[in-house]
């Protein structure tokens, strides 16, 4: 298992190494840095020139390149072009509190998955099992940055209604921040929109593609001899069917990762979440390459480090797996 | 598959029996499909309509009417989905929106499927290092975070115009075609019929065009189908944060935008567009389903 690990995170090394020149060539190639900076009347020749210093942008572009990766590797993805500030400080409180989303969101939906899928394949062709396949093709047509700005006006109207603030529909924290407990509290009724939103195709996926492997499970010979050894219901259906049922479910969720962190973008923009979505959103308004760099080689490193973990937890699900 | 049948057969009592064919088999199959035969009717009504936008409403896209401005939608009133803040009769201006946000999905559709299938084709044909070449290429492109690329793309590169975007839009979305097709090929090409072809000295190309592709033919019409209601949820999402179709084009995602500022007591302007982004998406899931199992002749018997 170790072996199986390190190999994979040393091959992920030369993966990444890729990504920078991918990233960086297609950047350059697509767009100019000083493209916007050029037509602003309010930036003098001077001033331009010194950004052009600071970059190196008139060397030849694979220059430019070894500059980047020296600036990303000693300095963090070093500074944006305009204002020379840093970029880490801001990407990575992003990047906390974009983790903290989708990893909330995801469990959500894995968990709300695990309950209907068991449930619908285990009850074929009931009511509930009707009823969750309907909302299922829901789930999948439905744009969720649309239904995401149903539920803040939902949100609002049940506030304005009843007078409790159940939930918030913007920021992460409130402006004055409780400490303690009620900081949890807080955050959770600000993350919570947000989570639902961000899982309601996921849940989708994740349920219609369990409750398939369900079916299959339930019929098979070990399920059957568990049944007649005796063992109750419970035990089979959790201990013996949903195991292995469960199994293929760590690809899906791997795989899905990245529609949910482009769902991150949208969700963030619309609930004004400080995170890697929204910073991304801003970098692309102010067209800075250097920031838009840097966001997709976090975006990069996350996706590389998901599929390790995916395939780590596929080798505790499946000892075959093992090597 | 080129064999033709006689339009009537005998069976083995040496009674007449009407011949059917496979398509005649599929159509049956799939106009006993409930769900996907209403979702077909309504599908049709809302792109007839969208087409015939300036024939079916009495309003134009663009006109302000001031003394009629943010009016709740009213059945009576003339206007059922309500007006904007400039007195835009909405309904109108949803059909329009409808119009472009179809469009741009159809042009997805065609120009994934056919990108798609080409690259399966020949991955799933040749095999061999084409394949390992062709198949590292769509990983890549699977796992590039769609959405991101996109607004990259559409920001240094993009006009805003329908086409534009949907060029853009299918340069993601060939990946799930080009699997199908590669796996569907990869299976056929060992099984006789092929074989034989090969062997009578027919040219790779008459293989994959007469032999093989025609095979494929349901998985890619499925896919195709669901692939719609893919490009029309991320054009959506991409008009919605300004990244997509821009105004004066109008499109669904657009109007929802729009209407953004003010959803809290115009709710009208949020919701209709939505609705009517959910209904097509719906409408073209299920009818992707019913195709599915219309043409997977083993699913239908099981049921």
């Amino acid at each position: 298992m170790l072996r199986f690990i390190a190999n994979r995170a040393f091959f992920s090394f030369f993966v990444l190494l890729a990504a920078t020149a991918v990233i960086f060539f297609g950047i350059s190639s697509i767009s100019d840095p000083l493209g916007e900076l050029r037509s602003e009347p309010n930036i003098s020749p001077e001033a331009l020139q010194r950004l052009i210093d600071r970059k190196h942008l008139e060397d030849p572009l694979i220059v430019q390149y070894g500059y980047w990766v020296k600036d990303m590797v000693t300095a963090q993805f070093g500074t944006d072009l305009k204002f020379d500030r840093a970029i880490w400080p801001e990407l990575s409180r992003s990047l906390v509190n974009t983790v903290q989303l989708v990893i909330l969101a995801e469990l959500f939906a894995i968990a709300m998955a695990i309950i209907i899928g068991v449930l619908a394949g285990r009850f074929q062709y009931s009511i509930f099992d009707y009823g969750t396949t309907v909302l299922s093709f829901i789930g999948y047509s439905i744009p969720i940055f649309w239904f995401a700005l149903i539920l803040q006006i939902m949100a609002v109207n049940f506030y304005q209604a009843t007078g409790i603030r159940a939930v918030y529909i913007s920021g992460l924290s409130s402006v004055d921040v409780p400490s303690g407990f009620m900081f949890y509290v807080d955050r959770f009724q600000h993350l919570i929109l947000p989570i639902l939103a961000l899982s309601v195709t996921s849940i989708a996926t994740y349920s219609r593609y369990l409750r398939a492997s369900m079916l299959e499970v339930i019929n098979s010979d070990y399920v059957r001899t568990a049944r007649a050894k005796g063992l109750n219901e419970r035990t089979v259906v959790l201990r013996h069917a949903l195991r292995n049922a469960a199994l293929p479910l760590a690809t899906v969720v791997g795989v899905n990762l990245g529609t949910v962190f482009s769902g991150t973008i949208i969700i963030e923009t619309i609930f004004s979440m400080p995170g890697m979505g929204l910073f991304f959103f801003n970098a692309l308004s102010t067209r800075d390459v250097y920031s838009i760099m840097a966001w997709l080689m976090v975006t990069a490193t996350l996706a590389l480090v998901f599929n390790l973990i995916t395939d780590i937890v596929y080798g505790v699900l499946d000892p075959r797996i093992r090597t | 598959m080129t064999v033709p049948l006689p339009s009537t057969a005998t069976d083995r009592e040496g009674l007449a029996v009407a011949h059917r064919s496979q398509f005649r088999l599929f159509v049956s199959r799939f106009f006993r499909h409930r769900v996907a035969m209403i979702s077909l009717v309504i599908l049709t009504a809302i792109v007839v309509a969208a087409l015939n936008a300036e024939r079916i409403s009495p309003y134009p896209y663009d006109g302000m009417n001031l003394p009629a401005a943010n009016l709740g939608p009213t059945v009576e009133g003339g206007h059922y989905f309500g007006t904007d803040k400039l007195g835009r009769d909405y309904f109108t201006r949803v059909l329009y929106g409808t119009r472009t946000t179809i469009f741009v999905a159809m042009t997805v559709a065609v120009l994934a499927t056919l990108t798609g299938t080409l690259i399966g084709a020949f991955a799933g044909y040749f095999g061999g290092r084409i394949d390992n070449i062709l198949m590292r290429i769509t990983d890549l492109v699977i796992i590039l975070p769609g959405l991101a690329l996109l607004m990259i793309l559409t920001t240094f590169l993009g006009e805003g115009t329908p086409i534009h975007v949907a060029v853009l839009l299918s340069s993601l979305l060939w990946t799930l075609v080009a699997r199908i097709v590669r796996a569907q090929f990869m299976s056929l090409k060992r099984r006789e019929f092929v074989e034989a072809a090969i062997l009578a000295g027919a040219s790779p190309w008459r293989v994959i065009w007469r032999h093989i592709l025609p095979n494929t033919l349901g998985p890619i019409i499925v896919n195709a189908t669901l692939t719609i209601s893919t490009a029309i949820l991320i054009e959506s999402a991409l008009s919605f944060i300004g990244f997509g179709v821009k105004p004066p084009t109008p499109a669904l995602g657009q109007l929802i935008s729009q209407g953004r500022g003010s959803m809290q007591t115009q709710w009208w302007l949020v919701t209709f567009p939505g609705l009517m982004i959910v209904t097509i998406c719906l409408t073209i899931n299920f009818i992707g389903d019913g195709l599915r199992d219309a043409l997977d002749a083993r699913q239908a018997q099981r049921s």
